[in-house]
């Protein structure tokens, strides 16, 4: 009941005060306003840039490399397509798509023209694992695997430099000698994930049991996607398991094969967030200890222009506690006031930031809850923290003194 | 009621020591009006502050109401001073950011009596000093015996059994001074006891006995004409 008096005492005597009030609060207003606004910019940064690495990298997406052995600059085995099948048997009710992936880089021929293409050798579960779209035809079939057929599909860029305007559908063309046949064309400009549409323009893709007929076995790696995106950590060891059954482990008593997911980049962005956010927490706690300062020095100033009062209350039966009280409400109230229009100046600045955010990327963020809450806690803290000495100071005036004080 | 038994007051130490008060010994009954008279520094005022509490002495006891008051620690003062004693001042000491009825209330805040309460008791001990028209005014709008009225409001309000004024018709002319004894008058007839620092002879002449200070002590007392009336009854 006394704290809601001291409360309205303090009302009217910071608002009698309004010119004074500002200038003091200027610090903490800044300062609180530039800590929402960076954190409204960090958290959207952050959405937006884990969109991009969610839209480029599948995060239900693995790979699986054989290791490197550098003295022999060989790999340490060699996974085959029974390999492929083992885990698809083993595992295929938690896998969504499972393709091997081997690039050449091959020149393809048309009757005069030639063109460098990235060729891919793989499996018709390619398609699902990049969400490959066509523009003609189709993609590489089970039947194409199975018979080793010479087909092939081209990327968009790939068809129009071998083909210019004609249409590339069922024409042969040449790849050292060898005589596939087109069967389908990817779409312009398709964009996958991981890879840019640049580079799958200019692609191409045959069925890799064919591959090995002409190129022989070779080491390839392994692209997964699992249907559920908890099982990820699973996954990653089941693999290998089930790679290890066949392969026996290294000489070092490890794996031969190694599986990754595409997590670590999601990783580097939060590490990034953390960095951000401890720099942010040094530069506002430096700020707000500069405002407290000078919320203290205007304390002092105002326990000494009310000298008069205090002598006054203690006469009237204040307590060192009722005054001391009075003035560290009245500190904290002063900072409270500062930290709201901080906060509503951090929406207004944030407000802004997104406005011009937007005029270059698709920004999306708000000002995060536990931001707001984390400003009001830390500015009462700041007015109570440095009210403390100057209600220190007015609760242990002599009351004949101050009384008499003009 | 009061009693100060060789009651000193010594501000410093050593050769430059200042006695304020020498060894001072008096009483003052329930109900009684006393005058203290004296040139400037002859202790009335230190020994206004030793009875409102505001002060301890150096050495000797002080009994306010049969209690010793002179070891009592800042909180059982405070609470002594909130509870049994009513200041008036020469300068008012009205909050000047505050209205009539809120500058009544402060004492109230500190007993911790709730606002509608509060409300309702400030109305009442401005209406019995006639102001009940101006409750909502802020000292600046407020004639000199107006806010000492405020002020009278403001030390009654808690029914205290003393009440302290030094100078109280100092600032005020002649017209309004007359008002504000006339109310002191009237309290102390209700029972309030009342002890009142004045510098004239005619003011201090409406209670029933003065003591005259000098140099730290108390070097004369006399009945007024209003003596014979003079609460014997505590």
């Amino acid at each position: 009941m006394k704290l809601a008096e001291y409360g309205r005492m303090a009302f009217s005597e910071i608002f009698h005060n309004k010119v004074r009030t500002i200038l003091t609060l200027i610090g903490i207003i800044i300062g609180i306003a530039a800590v929402i606004v960076i954190i409204f910019v960090v958290q959207g940064a952050e959405q937006f840039i884990l969109g991009e690495v969610e839209r480029i990298t599948p995060v239900d997406m693995m790979q699986v490399w054989a290791r490197w052995n550098p003295s022999t600059r060989r790999p340490m085995g060699i996974m085959t397509l029974a390999d492929l099948q083992n885990i698809e048997s083993k595992a295929g009710d938690r896998i969504r798509a499972l393709a091997p992936m081997l690039q050449y880089s091959q020149t393809l021929q048309y009757k005069g023209n030639e063109y460098n293409c990235r060729l891919i050798t793989t499996t018709p579960s390619f398609q699902r694992i990049y969400e490959i779209e066509l523009a003609r035809g189709r993609f590489l079939s089970q039947l194409d695997y199975e018979q080793r057929t010479q087909v092939i599909v081209l990327g968009y860029e790939t068809a129009k430099e071998l083909f210019n305007n004609q249409d590339p559908l069922n024409q042969k063309i040449k790849i050292h000698g060898a005589t596939f046949t087109v069967v389908g064309v990817l779409a312009e400009d398709y964009q996958s994930p991981v890879f840019p549409a640049s580079v799958n323009n200019t692609r191409g893709f045959i069925p890799i049991s064919t591959a090995e007929r002409f190129y022989g076995q070779n080491y390839f790696y392994l692209l997964l996607r699992v249907k559920d995106r908890s099982e990820m950590g699973y996954m990653l060891q089941r693999v290998i398991e089930l790679l290890n059954e066949r392969h026996g482990l290294a000489a070092d008593g490890e794996s031969r094969f190694q599986a990754y997911d595409m997590s670590s980049g999601l990783e580097m962005v939060s590490i990034l967030k953390i960095v951000l956010m401890v720099l942010l927490g040094g530069v506002a706690s430096i700020t707000l200890l500069v405002a407290g300062i000078g919320v203290m020095n205007i304390m002092l100033v105002i326990v000494t222009e009310r000298t008069k009062e205090i002598g006054l209350r203690k006469a009237l039966g204040a307590t060192r506690s009722d005054i001391m009280t009075q003035f560290i409400i009245e500190a904290i109230i002063l900072c409270l006031l500062g930290g709201v229009l901080g906060i509503i100046g951090g929406y207004l600045g944030s407000n802004a930031a997104l406005k011009f955010a937007n005029n270059f990327i698709v920004f999306k963020g708000t000002v995060p809850t536990w931001a707001v809450f984390l400003s009001i806690i830390f500015t009462s803290g700041v007015g109570l923290f440095f009210g403390i000495y100057p209600a220190l100071k007015a609760a242990k005036m002599d009351p004949i003194k101050a009384l008499h004080y003009e | 009621m009061i009693e100060v038994k060789k009651l000193s007051k010594i501000y410093g130490k050593g050769e430059i020591a200042v006695k304020a008060l020498d060894h001072i010994s008096f009483q003052v009954k329930t109900g009684e009006f006393v005058a203290i008279m004296g040139p400037s520094g002859s202790g009335k005022s230190t020994l206004m502050n030793i009875l409102g509490c505001l002060d301890r002495p150096t050495e000797g006891i002080y009994i306010l109401d049969q209690t010793d008051v002179s070891k009592m620690s800042e909180q059982e003062l405070a609470k002594i001073r909130n509870l049994k004693v009513g200041f008036i001042f020469q300068t008012y000491n009205l909050l000047a950011r505050l209205t009539a009825l809120r500058n009544v209330e402060q004492p109230m805040i500190y007993k911790g009596i709730a606002r509608k309460k509060r409300d309702q008791l400030a109305k009442q001990a401005l209406a019995a000093v006639g102001l009940d028209d101006r409750i909502q005014h802020k000292p600046a709008e407020l004639s000199g015996g107006q806010r000492q009225r405020v002020a009278i409001a403001r030390a009654l309000v808690n029914q205290p059994q003393i009440i302290l004024a030094d100078e109280p018709t100092g600032n005020l002319d002649s017209k309004s001074g007359e008002e504000i004894l006339k109310i002191l008058a009237g309290l102390n007839q209700q029972g309030i006891t009342i002890v009142m620092v004045t510098h004239d002879q005619k003011v201090a002449s409406q209670a029933h006995r003065i003591v005259y200070f000098q140099d730290g002590r108390i070097v004369r007392e006399e009945l007024t004409a209003n003596g014979g009336d003079c609460g014997e009854t505590g």
